[in-house]
């Protein structure tokens, strides 16, 4: 604690700047997941398509947000990039084809509801679990 | 929500949370005075929720969606210092205080739109 250096430590995909990651990953699966619920539950019948895909993404978040904690590489490396695919398809269809969406989901728009940070967010995820391969092998 | 709590609230976060960006711009690791301002911050949050809660029962008139999208708020609100906590307890470096700072924001925008549900769903 009396010491804050921040090298020449062990780096697992959880910890330094992963820790981070984590806990961005971490709000928003519980974000997404509490709309996609509260969407699914409470009006499911004005747009299904958007409620399944928000219930969808809301899944990839989580499954993120546990490979970082538990150090799962391969299976974080695969949701960050179903997340970045993900982002940018639907951010493409709802600017092409806004009116097959009749409610808005994270993705919508690049995640422009959200700051753009679901648009950030994969793409910084990429970045930080190539870097760790060589330090890491865990999984 | 009682409105004056909620600026309270909505403001100490954005303070601490600068104030842990800033201790993460400068390279320090959380102290026990970031911790400690937590656990402040923490403490008027469970309050606000509890009032929140109480007023939703006496109050009444309110629909069950409303109802049920307000208390979901109000969990997050009360567990978004502990969990960045959590996360921030075996990271003693600057990034420690990125996630508090992150912990922090999140908790102002939440105590913004439970406001703002608050205020839509006023009957």
């Amino acid at each position: 604690m009396s010491d804050p250096s921040t090298t020449a430590r062990p780096r697992h995909i959880n910890s330094g700047p992963g820790v981070v990651l984590l806990v961005v990953y971490v709000v928003f699966a519980i974000s997404a997941g509490a709309r996609a619920v509260f969407q699914l539950a409470v009006q499911f019948h004005v747009a299904p398509l958007a409620y399944l895909l928000s219930a969808f993404s809301a899944a990839v978040y989580i499954v993120a947000a546990v490979a970082i904690g538990r150090r799962r590489r391969l299976l974080a490396l695969t949701a960050v990039w179903i997340e970045l695919v993900g982002v940018v398809a639907i951010g493409l269809f709802t600017v092409l084809a806004p009116q097959d969406f009749a409610d808005a989901t994270v993705w919508s728009d690049f995640g422009s509801g959200y700051g753009f940070v679901p648009l950030i967010l994969p793409v910084l995820g990429l970045i930080w679990l190539f870097r760790v391969r060589e330090s890491d092998t865990a999984s | 929500m009682i409105i004056p709590i909620a600026w309270v609230l909505g403001g100490a976060a954005l303070a601490w949370a600068l104030w842990c960006g800033v201790s993460a711009i400068v390279d320090q690791a959380p102290t026990y005075h970031h911790r400690l301002a937590l656990l402040v911050i923490e403490v008027v949050a469970l309050v606000q929720a509890l009032l929140a809660v109480v007023l939703l029962v006496v109050q009444g008139g309110r629909g069950a969606g409303a109802v049920a999208e307000i208390v979901g708020y109000l969990i997050a609100l009360v567990v978004a210092l502990p969990i960045g906590a959590a996360l921030a307890h075996q990271e003693r470096t600057r990034y420690g205080s990125v996630v508090l700072a992150i912990a922090g924001v999140t908790l102002a925008v939440l105590v913004l739109r439970t406001t703002q549900v608050w205020e839509a769903t006023r009957v």
